[in-house]
C-alpha cells in the first residue's frame, strides 16, 4: 500500500458554472437583459415582478418570466396576469434554481424576441446564492416587515447581489420600519449597491426601478422598443432552431427531483417561438459588440474563479477614438496606480484564449457570436482588440500598438506615483 | 439545505477520479470553501456521511478548509482580509470594499488515497 495525494482543484459547481456561462453568452448574443430575483419566502417577489412586467409592457418592452417554486404553479398564474409569457419551474424539494433548470425551461423561446427576462428564484436567502443562472443582474429583495437586519443575517446573499429592492413600502409606517438603519445595513454588507424602495401595491418607486432596468440594457431606451411589438410567426417554425442544443441541455442528475413542466400559461408565449434563422446582424454597432465581448471576458473570469475587479473590467473599455465609458479617465488612473499592466494583459490573454477554446468546442452559434463581435469591433480602434490580437486571435496584431498602450500606462502611472509621493 | 447536492457532486467527482486508480481506498477528501460561499461545514460533514455510504468513499474523512474573505482595497492598493461578514470594510483604512478577490470558492482541492501496490 502506498499513500498518494491526487490534486483535483476542481470547482464543485463547475457543471452549473459552465452551463451558466453558456447561458450568459446566449443572453448576450440575443440582447436580452436577464435578472435573477432572490429573497425570503413571502417578501413580495411575485407581486413586485407582476407589476414590473405590466409596466414594462406598457412602456413597449418585450418581457418574459420564469418562476421557481418547490410546488404549485400559483406564482406563474399570478405573473401571467400581466400578459407576459411565463413558465413555472417546479423544483420538487430543491431549495434553489440551477442553470440546468433554466436552460430546460427556455426551450422553444426565441430569446432574440425579448428585451427582459426575469427569473424569480425559490424563496430562500441562502442556497440560491451559490448557483449562477447566467443572469446579468442579481436582485435581492427585502420587505419592510422582515427586519432591518436581514442583510446582516444573510451576508452571503446580500454581498452577491447587484441591486436591492425594499418591498411593501406602503407598510413602512405601520410596521415602524427604520429606513436609515436598513439602508446602512445594506451598504455595510454590499458597499455601493443600488437600492430601490418600492410598493407593488401603490406603485411607489417603480418609475426609478424601470429607469434602472432600461439603463442596464445599455442605454437603449424603452421608447425605441415601442415600434417593435413581438411578432407572432404564422409560418412554420424552423425545425433546426427548435432542436434542443445538446451541449447546453445535459440530462438531469439522477438525484435531482426536478421535472420539466412547461405550463404555457399564456398564449403570449407564441411570440417567443423561434421564427427564422437570424438574418439580421447580432451587433448593430461596435459598442454593442464591445459590451458583448467584455461581458463574456467578465463571465469567463468568474468561471475560472478569479472575477475581475471593477477597474480591471472597465479598463477593457479603453479606446482612443471609439465609444468608451464616460469615467474611463478615472478608471485608467486607478489602473495605473494599482495594477501591473504586463500582468493584466497576460491575465486577459489567458481569459480570451479560454473563451476561444470553449467557444470553439461549444455551440456553433457561440463561436460565431464571438468572431462576429470581434469583426464588428474592428471597425474602430479599441484597446480590447489589441488584447484579443495579443492572445493570438482572429485579428492580426497591428505591430507596436500594444507597446504604446503599455508604455503610456506605465508612464502615466509613474507620474501619478511621483505626484502622490511628493504630496505626502 | 443545498449541502447535500454539493456533496453529491463531490462524491461523483471523486468516484470519477478513482477510475484511474483501481482498487484504491479513499482516506481523505479535502475541500476549499470560501467564507462567503453560503455553505455550512457541519452540514457538509453530516451530508458527507450519508452520501458516501455504500461508495468507495465510505469511512473516509472530509476536510473542509475555510478560506477567509479577501477584498481589494483601492486606497490601500492592497488585498485585505475581511474578518467579519457583518461589515465589508478594510481593516487598515476603514474604507468600504466591494472588490472580491477570494471568498466564494467551492472546490475539491485534493484527495488522499491508499493505492494497491503492483506486485511483479
Ligand atoms: N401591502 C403590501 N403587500 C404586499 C406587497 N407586495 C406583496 N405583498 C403581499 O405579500 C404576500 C407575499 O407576496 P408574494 O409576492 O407572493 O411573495 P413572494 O416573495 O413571491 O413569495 P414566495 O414566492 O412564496 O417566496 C402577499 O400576500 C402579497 O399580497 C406590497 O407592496 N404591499
Ligand atoms: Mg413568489
Ligand atoms: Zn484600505
Amino acid at each position: 500500500m502506498t499513500t498518494r495525494i491526487v490534486e483535483l482543484r476542481r470547482g464543485i459547481l463547475k457543471k452549473n458554472d459552465e452551463l451558466a456561462a453558456g447561458l450568459r453568452a446566449r443572453y448576450g448574443a440575443a440582447g436580452v437583459l436577464v435578472l435573477n430575483l432572490v429573497s425570503s419566502p413571502g417578501t413580495g417577489k411575485t407581486q413586485f415582478l407582476e407589476r414590473t412586467l405590466r409596466e414594462l409592457k406598457a412602456r413597449g418592452a418585450r418581457v418574459a418570466a420564469l418562476v421557481g417554486d418547490l410546488e404549485t404553479d400559483n406564482d406563474a398564474r399570478r405573473l401571467a396576469a400581466s400578459g407576459a409569457p411565463v413558465r413555472q419551474i417546479n423544483t420538487h424539494g430543491i431549495c434553489h434554481l440551477e442553470a440546468e433548470m433554466v436552460s430546460k425551461h427556455l426551450e422553444g423561446w426565441e430569446l432574440g424576441n425579448l428585451d427582459y427576462l426575469f427569473i424569480e428564484n425559490v424563496g430562500n436567502l441562502v442556497c440560491p446564492s451559490s448557483y449562477d443562472l447566467g443572469e446579468r443582474v442579481r436582485v435581492v429583495l427585502l420587505s419592510v416587515t422582515e427586519g432591518e437586519d436581514k442583510p446582516l443575517k444573510y451576508p452571503t446573499m446580500f454581498n452577491s447581489a447587484d441591486a436591492a429592492v425594499i418591498t411593501k413600502m406602503d407598510l413602512a409606517v405601520p410596521c415602524g420600519f427604520d429606513r436609515d438603519l436598513a439602508l446602512r445595513n445594506i451598504q455595510e454588507i454590499r458597499p455601493g449597491m443600488r437600492v430601490f424602495e418600492t410598493s407593488a401595491k401603490t406603485g411607489a418607486g417603480m418609475e426609478e426601478w424601470l429607469d434602472y432596468l432600461a439603463a442596464q440594457r445599455g442605454g437603449r431606451g424603452p421608447t425605441e422598443l415601442v415600434a417593435a411589438p413581438a411578432q407572432v410567426s404564422e409560418e412554420k417554425q424552423n425545425p433546426s432552431a427548435e432542436a434542443p442544443n445538446t451541449k447546453n441541455e445535459p440530462s438531469f442528475r439522477p438525484h435531482s427531483g426536478e421535472r420539466v413542466e412547461n405550463h404555457e400559461l399564456d398564449r403570449a408565449s407564441a411570440a417567443l417561438k423561434p421564427s427564422h434563422e437570424q438574418a439580421t446582424p447580432r451587433f448593430a454597432t461596435p459598442r454593442e459588440a464591445k459590451e458583448f465581448l467584455i461581458e463574456w471576458i467578465d463571465s469567463e473570469a468568474r468561471r475560472v474563479g478569479a472575477p475581475l475587479s471593477e477597474v480591471e473590467r472597465k479598463m477593457l473599455y479603453s479606446s482612443k477614438k471609439g465609444w468608451t465609458l464616460p469615467d474611463i479617465a478615472d478608471v485608467q488612473d486607478a489602473f495605473e496606480r494599482y495594477h501591473d499592466p504586463a500582468e493584466y494583459e497576460e491575465n486577459m490573454g489567458k481569459l480570451i484564449r479560454g473563451i476561444r477554446v470553449s467557444a470553439r468546442n461549444g455551440a456553433k452559434e457561440e463561436y460565431e457570436a464571438w468572431t462576429e463581435a470581434v469583426r464588428v469591433l474592428s471597425r474602430e480602434d479599441h484597446y480590447l482588440l489589441e488584447l484579443i490580437a495579443a492572445a493570438g486571435g482572429v485579428r492580426q496584431p497591428r505591430g507596436g500598438r500594444l507597446g504604446f498602450w503599455v508604455a503610456a500606462v506605465v508612464f502615466c502611472g509613474a507620474l501619478v506615483a511621483i505626484a502622490l509621493w511628493m504630496n505626502r | 439545505m443545498h449541502e447535500l447536492s454539493i456533496i453529491s457532486s463531490v462524491v461523483d467527482s471523486v468516484i470519477e477520479t478513482l477510475a484511474a486508480y483501481p482498487g484504491a481506498r479513499v482516506k481523505e477528501v479535502r475541500l476549499r470553501v470560501g467564507a462567503l460561499s453560503a455553505v455550512i461545514e457541519d452540514s457538509l460533514q453530516f451530508c458527507y456521511e450519508i452520501a458516501t455510504e455504500d461508495t468507495p468513499l465510505a469511512g473516509s474523512k472530509l476536510v473542509v478548509n475555510i478560506l477567509p474573505v479577501v477584498m481589494h482595497c483601492e486606497p490601500c492598493g492592497a488585498d485585505v482580509e475581511i474578518a467579519s461578514l457583518q461589515s465589508f470594510r478594510c481593516p487598515r483604512c476603514g474604507e468600504s470594499v466591494a472588490d472580491l478577490k477570494q471568498g466564494r470558492e467551492l472546490e475539491i482541492d485534493s484527495i488522499e488515497i491508499d493505492e494497491v501496490e503492483e506486485t511483479v
